[in-house]
């Protein structure tokens, strides 16, 4: 059963990576595709060299923010708490952008990362932090504290990138960052994203047992053997860590964190162990079809996919509100 | 890549002065070409399937002969007429490296504005479609953007030729309004609905046209945003307001509240331009050169009334 | 092998600042059932997060098995914890929620191993047509069951369950406490209960818990003989003796009622 599910998912996942390629702002049919991937023409080589990468590029960050979206839902126990709602996209976002504008003897490849899992992960710290000073415990008044970090977070980003504003390429890039855009990246740039990708959802799916105790309930999952503080902080570093790496290649893409762990629960149930796989899956093959859409829907120019998955994301988040809420 | 600061332009000598400051070797191909970002380019053999982005480069290469050589244009581009119909590879959200290689590019000559070269360059790079940035930041420098386009579209005899017809048109108008002071002028290039205006940025190209048909800008010090308001053209009391547009644009000065105790504007003295041959830096210029002049000294002009 | 499977020594606890539990000396023996009763608000739960390790004490220790200082994987696979009203945060089966009970102390990262289980949790338990339902659409006495289910499987050899079968109707009631009864010798428990009369019936042991202290821990006849339990809940009880034991009822408060 399990087996047929992620069978499944696979064949979804070549069927994405398939449409990803097919559409753009000149879009192919399957057959021509084929066609047009064994030619040596400009087209074949921009099919091969830049839209595959694009495409891959794209899969491996919904991946990421399906997985870090069910590691933050575990954690606080709901299906509402979601990356970008809970600050941290939008810290990885501050991050990058003072990666991107101050001069750092860094290279961007290293400086981008860093920077924007330190505002991903401290974006959390402080809204749990003031979650926890407020004296608020469920998860509306986390979710409210979330707003209020990002809009002082987005303002700060506002100020630097006023401040900082040059006729330089810095300020574009940042601008198609904030909008939520797939950066396509060169084949050697992709293999480190793809490792580090690798990395860190194998240490994600490590975490399943854990998540599974969580949901148990606190008491139940202490006395069960889970060391509480240490799990949970693990969990939060390697979700941020997932976000930024995420943020580095797509911007700030909303919604996906919390859209596709609630399609993976649906489909494959509350198990860590198989829900876990499952969001990386449908998240890399949902990116790979959005990105693809926002190629393709107003040609010749794209569309930021961010604002793909906020059109899409924010009814959902209303119905898994209402859905909850009737609990 | 450099900021359009880092070409500085200087006085009018310097508008008319030499051409072709880059390295341009027009014998054989491949030909290799330095262009405005410093990025050395080669081009392999004579571009047959040219992709020029944005009106100025469209327009230099329509007119060294080649416009049937143009696969692709800017969505935004309508002039020559006989290029309009050309598939659009962009438009004002942005840029499609899909459709360049669709188009089978082999050249594709390009301005960074509205975020062109950075959309493209990575692309393009990648698929092996050369890619040559201009910068048009004096008349000068325009003069020489046709020099070098020439050379890499195998057009340099037709290059000479338009460049010395300019600068012949544009030294006639030199001649004729000799001796005449500058006419101070407030030239806007834009406004909105939302009341916002924009006036010439000093040093620019369109700065430049401006002088070289005897007028000056009353807003010598701008730097950065050229956004001006009412107060500020009624202080600076220019001569005259030059709109870069039609009636339209005409009307909304006189109907701006405020704008009609501006003397010029009281007087009567706002003419208009059109955008097309102040606003792109193309082959066009010296006629708008000659245009304005005519408007800002008519007494050095009697046969043309 | 200490009689005991655990003891509790000198446990003081608090909770928001308040003394809950205060120098409270309790030990459990193994194949027992013991019963924890008390007026609400006496510590009992507090009393077996402790024991379960869920809640550090504040002073005193806990001896699982007859060895001091255990690590948390071992207290996990020693004590497994039934909290009260207990339900799953996300939508599992019972199947899914009773493998999950197996896999007590594991590593924190990586999937745990099942422990060896020697009987079907859900056979016992009587949940085999409900074990492919998700736990949150059971009734809450299949809900109940199946918490049952989940605590057992680890295969413990101590269970401390908060009030188990408070949502049971009588039948299920019953039945749950013989299960725990008749599992004794392979799991002994520790088991809040409100209703004394099934304390009386299936404990081997009642610890009576008030205000923060354990003030008598004895077998049913013993504490059916004296005052304890009337003192305890402010009550006067009817004894009343029925085939081999004995039933409490409440009786209104006397004197007051003027009767």
């Amino acid at each position: 059963m399990t087996f047929v599910r992620i069978l499944c998912a696979a064949g979804l996942l070549g069927a994405a990576l398939g449409a990803g390629l097919c559409l753009g702002s000149e879009p192919l049919s399957p057959g021509d595709l084929v066609a047009a991937l064994g030619g040596d023409d400009v087209f074949a080589r921009l099919l091969r060299d830049w839209r595959l990468p694009r495409v891959l590029a794209a899969g491996l960050i919904g991946a990421l923010l399906g997985v870090s979206g069910t590691m933050f839902q575990g954690v606080f126990r709901n299906p509402l708490a979601e990356p970008f709602l809970l600050g941290s996209a939008p810290g990885a976002a501050l991050g990058a952008t003072v990666a991107i504008l101050l001069p750092l003897p860094l290279p961007p490849l290293v400086a981008l990362p860093a920077f924007a899992f330190c505002g991903a992960f401290g974006a959390t710290l402080l809204v749990l932090g003031l979650a926890r000073a407020l004296g608020v415990r469920e998860i509306a008044g986390l979710l409210l504290a979330g707003v209020a970090v990002s809009a002082f977070l987005a303002a700060t980003r506002s100020f630097l990138m006023l401040s900082l504003s040059d006729e330089t390429i810095g300020l574009q890039v940042v601008l198609s960052w904030t909008m939520g855009g797939v950066q396509t990246p060169f084949w050697s740039e992709l293999a480190g994203f793809a490792a580090l990708a690798a990395v860190g959802l194998a240490l994600a799916f490590g975490c399943a047992h854990g998540l599974d105790l969580l949901g148990l309930g606190e008491d139940a999952a202490v006395n069960m053997g889970l060391d509480l503080r240490r799990f949970t902080l693990g969990v939060l570093t390697l979700a941020s860590a997932l976000v930024a790496l995420a943020v580095t290649w797509g911007g700030t893409i909303g919604f996906i964190g919390l859209i596709v762990p609630y399609l993976a629960r649906l489909w494959g149930g509350a198990r860590h162990s198989i829900s876990m796989p499952l969001a990386a899956m449908i998240g890399a093959a949902t990116m790979m079809l959005l990105d693809g859409v926002a190629r393709a829907a107003l040609p010749p120019a794209e569309i930021p996919v961010g604002l793909l998955t906020a059109l899409l994301g924010a009814p959902f988040f209303l119905v898994i509100l209402a859905k909850w809420s009737r609990r | 890549m450099i900021s359009r600061r880092a070409v500085i332009s200087g006085g009018i000598a310097s508008v008319l002065g030499a051409v072709a400051p880059w390295p341009a070797r027009a014998s054989g191909w491949p030909r290799r070409i330095v262009d405005a970002l410093g990025r050395e380019v080669e081009i392999p053999r004579r571009p047959e399937r040219i992709v020029p982005v944005f009106s100025s480069n469209t327009e230099i290469v329509a007119a060294l002969g080649a416009a049937d050589r143009i696969v692709g244009i800017d969505g935004l581009t309508h002039w020559p007429p006989e290029i309009a119909d050309r598939p659009a590879i962009g438009n004002r959200l942005g840029f499609s490296a899909d459709r360049i290689a669709r188009l089978g590019a082999d050249l594709v000559i390009l301005t960074p504005a509205r975020h062109a070269a950075s959309l493209l360059l990575r692309p393009l790079a990648t698929i092996g479609v050369p890619a040559v940035v201009m910068t048009h930041a004096t008349v000068s420098e325009v003069l020489g953007n046709i020099v070098r386009i020439g050379a890499i579209i195998d057009a340099e005899p037709a290059a000479g030729a338009l460049v010395r017809d300019l600068r012949r048109r544009l030294d006639g108008v030199a001649t004729r309004r000799s001796g005449r002071s500058p006419m101070r002028t407030y030239f806007e290039t834009g406004a909105n609905a939302r009341g916002q205006s924009f006036s010439v940025r000093p040093g620019g190209y369109t700065d430049d046209m401006l002088r070289l048909a005897g007028g000056v800008s009353v807003f010598p010090e701008l730097s950065g945003l050229t956004q001006v308001g009412g107060e500020a053209v009624a202080r600076a009391e220019p001569e005259i307001v030059v709109v870069a547009g039609g009636p339209r644009e005409a009307a909304m000065i006189r109907a701006r509240p405020g704008w009609d105790t501006i003397p010029a504007v009281a007087r009567g003295r706002v003419i208009t331009v059109p955008r097309g041959l102040f606003l792109i830096p193309g082959p066009r210029i010296a006629e708008g050169v000659e245009l304005l002049a005519r408007a800002l000294h008519p007494s050095a002009f009697p046969e043309a009334a | 092998m200490s009689e005991d499977i655990a003891s509790l020594e000198g446990i003081a606890a608090h909770l928001g600042g308040r003394t809950v539990l205060d120098d409270v000396r309790l030990a459990v023996r193994r194949g027992e059932l013991l019963a924890v009763v008390g007026p609400n608000g006496a510590g009992k739960s507090t009393l077996l997060k402790v024991l379960a390790g869920v809640t550090p004490p504040l002073r005193g220790s806990v001896t699982l098995a007859g060895e001091g200082h255990r690590d948390r994987a071992a207290w996990a696979r020693t004590v497994a914890y039934l909290p009260q009203a207990f339900a799953p945060y996300w939508r599992l089966t019972v199947r899914e929620l009773v493998a999950l009970g197996r896999r007590r102390g594991g590593p924190l990262y990586g999937f745990a191993s099942p422990s060896p289980a020697g009987f079907d949790p859900i056979a016992a338990l009587g949940l085999e047509p409900f074990a492919e339902r998700v736990v949150q659409d059971l009734s809450g006495g299949e809900r109940a069951r199946a918490a049952l289910a989940w605590a057992l499987a680890g295969g413990t050899p101590l269970l401390a369950a908060d009030e188990p079968i408070a949502a049971l109707d009588p039948a299920q009631q019953i039945r749950s406490l013989e299960l725990l009864r008749n599992l004794r010798d392979r799991v002994a428990s520790v088991v809040v209960l409100h209703d004394l009369n099934l304390a009386l019936r299936y404990a081997d042991r009642i610890a009576v818990i008030a205000e923060g202290r354990c003030i008598a821990c004895a077998p049913p006849d013993e504490l059916v003989v004296g005052d304890i339990l009337d003192r305890v809940f402010g009550l006067c009880f009817a004894r009343v003796s029925w085939n081999s034991g004995t039933l409490l009822a409440p009786l209104p408060s006397s004197g007051t009622t003027g009767l």
